[in-house]
């Protein structure tokens, strides 16, 4: 049909779609089968199968007629009128994508079925099973609402910790995550590279200086794990700043000079730092997955290998950092964003529960582990928040303020600060609200406030305190819920 | 004062803008440039104080390449062209001052700017020229509780804030009614003459233009067609300008 007048790269596409849908159609119908695959002694790779046939499906059903893939990857736009007419006028039950699409739900439901295991059965005979608990639920034990309303209040309290704290945090990263501020700054290639390349030798450099050594030393009267933890991060950010400092002010010794060797000679030591610290990146996350170890572990097992890597790593990065002169723009500010972008996307994607896990072995129990966790999410999920806010701002001001003359932090003040502080503020009231909720979630896992308590009863089966706990958290949420609407709806 | 040589301009998308323009901007000017929607007024605007990158061509500011300045030797030529807005855009939930005092960033050191510490005599400048366009009594208003021709006054006293040589008007007042667009502009005729600010603005009125310009160009799809006096656009450079089907309508 129209699909001949389409590009290769969207026909692939087109096909890759049908394929997988076609793939999936043939797993799910083999999965619902499976206990009967089993009996007979089919082995699991038969889903394999799924592959080729998928293809073939998707192959025919390309060849007749437009297919869902086709419908979706490909534009509409060169049809002509009358040929979309005739397409109109088609019952959506005779096309192909209505059936397939009416079939491919279908599966999904039954396979949803299926894998849910839901059972009707149990629905309407074991009913009474639960009357027990019910009951018990529905009558209060009220004597220890005393020690739950303290609770209580240290849960509201870790919620409020945790999101003052994450404020002025993710204040600052949102505009490292808006690109309307990042994807217009750059800056020059050596300065760039200078900037990455010796903070990072600097902070390397102090991290094994203090572990040499603060490592061995032991004592009596000083508390030595403390001057070691202590020590460790402030010398580190030490190592960091002078880096940073002296990469400035290196680089802008090669820009003085363009084109002299020494110029050239300093962009290549940067491009190996680079190189080296990538390389070292990359062969850590392979081996965290292929070795199921660490750097440290491929470096035993695989002796000189990892010199090589960070050879070809030096190498390389030498090459693409003379690619450039070092007085070129380089747009650092994408990159910026691309990376914070990543890290709070996979922060945020970790459940404060995950999170409660972590610094509950670093912190002990209690409720400042608890606090850390919740920070850390909320970091991540206000960052994103505030800096879509960022992104939608009226660029009209920006573009005045920067006309004048004005810095791009200057810029960032005027135009931008004014415009984002109630939709910030109605964001951060909106996030302590969920905090609350969540906070009595990270007390299963020992991060205190009522949470633990909860957890405590319901492993005793005390259900009647249980449902004390559990009207406590009901009213606080509501409350909450409600005083913050109003809060917001005063301030936008 | 300024002079624009093949200046080019494609968008991405492949959108030619600007076509190979060249204009010189002679001292004490008020040129009006004239031209439909997407003629390429704005971006010849904004090609001149680089905030669009143009593609090609040069734009030399008393003899400077302001094309290929750096960013610092940019922010220094910036602070001395003002730029009035169509929008105003103004920060509307600011007030009046500090909308105006921002035209003065440019002058002021970075932090200093951040931290919103102004100079007396910078904060006596801006109620000057708050008085010059009439509404020194708003100075303490949100620039959101302003009128349009109000809120485009603060614009003008933004920019001469800058203590500028030049001053860019894209389109001041094509979001106003007549009358406010006729008070608008003489403030801005009035900085020509008094201050002996060169002005370049765009104007979509020809009877406008007529009016205010010594001297109008137009564009007509990123092409200059026109380079002369107002008394020079006749019934046929007028449809050369605007299309076969163009009738004139005034602004009273």
């Amino acid at each position: 049909m129209t699909a001949r007048n389409n590009s290769a790269r969207q026909r692939r596409q087109a096909f890759m779609l049908d394929w997988l849908i076609w793939a999936y159609a043939v797993a799910g119908g083999l999965y619902y089968f499976r206990s009967s695959l089993t009996a007979a002694g089919v082995p699991a790779s038969i889903y394999l199968i799924a592959f080729p046939i998928g293809a073939l499906v998707a192959w025919l059903l390309e060849r007749g007629g437009t297919s869902i893939g086709e419908r979706v990857v490909m534009e509409t736009g060169d049809e002509s009128l009358a040929e979309r007419a005739s397409q109109r006028r088609t019952l959506w039950y005779r096309t192909q994508v209505g059936i397939t699409g009416l079939f491919i739900g279908l599966l999904t439901f039954v396979l949803g079925w299926q894998i849910t295991e839901i059972n009707l059965y149990y629905v309407f005979t074991r009913a009474d099973r639960m009357q027990n608990m019910t009951e018990r639920l529905l009558r209060p034990y009220w004597p220890v609402i005393g020690s739950l309303v303290e609770k209580m209040i240290e849960t509201i309290f870790l919620a409020l910790m945790s999101t003052v704290i994450s404020i002025p945090l993710a204040a600052l990263v949102s505009f490292a995550a808006a690109r309307n501020i990042m994807y217009r700054i750059t800056a020059r290639w050596g300065r760039s590279l200078g900037g990455v390349v010796l903070p990072a030798a600097g902070a390397v450099a102090m991290y094994w200086v203090v572990s040499r050594l603060l490592g061995g030393i032991e004592s009596e009267v000083l508390d030595i794990a403390l001057i070691r933890g202590l020590a460790m991060p402030i010398l580190t950010l030490v190592g960091l700043v002078v880096g940073a400092s002296l990469g400035t002010r290196v680089a802008r010794l090669a820009e003085a000079n363009v084109g002299s060797l020494a110029s050239k000679a300093i962009m290549a030591a940067f491009g190996a730092g680079l190189g080296v610290l990538a390389a070292w990146l990359v062969a850590s996350v392979v081996a965290m997955v292929v070795f199921g170890g660490s750097w440290s572990i491929f470096r035993r097992d695989m002796s000189p290998w990892h010199l090589v890597v960070l050879a070809v790593g030096a190498v390389a990065g030498v090459v693409y950092a003379l690619r450039r002169q070092p007085e070129e723009q380089y747009p650092i500010g994408p990159l910026i964003y691309g990376v914070v972008r990543f890290v709070l996307n996979a922060t945020r994607s970790i459940e404060p529960f995950v999170w409660a896990l972590i610094f509950v072995t670093w912190f002990r129990l209690g409720p400042f582990p608890g606090m850390v966790a919740l920070m850390v999410h909320s970091v991540a999920a206000l960052g994103k928040l505030y800096s879509e806010q960022i992104e939608s701002i009226d660029p009209g001001p920006l573009e005045a303020v920067r006309a004048s003359g004005a810095t791009e932090l200057q810029t960032i003040a005027y135009a931008v600060v004014p415009q984002i502080i109630p939709p910030f503020i109605s964001f951060t009231i909106y996030r302590w609200d969920i905090n609350v909720r969540m906070s009595t979630i990270i007390g299963l896992v020992g991060g205190g406030g009522i949470g633990q308590m909860l957890f405590q009863y319901q492993n005793l089966a005390q259900w009647r305190q249980v449902s004390v706990a559990v009207i406590l958290i009901v009213a606080v949420v509501m409350t909450l819920d409600n005083v913050s609407a109003k809060i917001r709806e005063r301030l936008v | 004062m300024l002079e624009i040589r093949n200046l080019t301009k494609v968008y991405e998308g492949g959108v030619l803008a600007l076509d190979d323009v060249s204009l010189t901007v002679r001292d004490g000017e008020f040129l009006v440039i004239i031209g439909l929607s997407g003629s390429g007024k704005s971006t010849l605007m904004r090609c001149i104080n680089r905030l669009v990158e143009p593609t090609s061509g040069q734009v030399l500011y008393n003899g400077y390449d302001i094309t290929a300045a750096p960013p610092e030797e940019l922010r220094r030529i910036r602070r001395k062209i003002g730029m009035v807005f169509q929008h105003f855009n103004l920060v509307t939930r600011s007030t009046v001052l500090t909308n105006v005092l921002s035209g003065r960033l440019g002058y002021v050191s970075n932090l200093a700017g951040v931290m919103h510490r102004f100079s007396a005599d910078d904060l006596a400048l801006a109620m000057r020229n708050l008085e010059r366009v009439g509404i020194a009594e708003k100075a303490y208003a949100r620039a959101n509780e302003l009128s349009g021709g109000q809120q485009q006054r603060v614009g003008i006293a933004r920019a001469l804030m800058q203590e500028p040589e030049l001053m860019l008007a894209d389109e001041p007042v094509s979001a106003l009614d007549p009358a406010t667009s006729h008070s608008v502009l003489r403030y801005l005729e009035l900085v020509n003459r008094e201050d002996g600010i060169t002005v370049m603005c765009n104007l979509h009125f020809l009877d406008l233009a007529r009016r205010y310009a010594t001297r109008i160009v137009a564009l007509k799809a990123g092409r200059l067609i026109f380079d002369g006096q107002p008394g020079e656009i006749d019934r046929d450079r007028f449809r050369e300008i605007y299309g076969q089907e163009a009738e004139e309508v005034g602004v009273d």
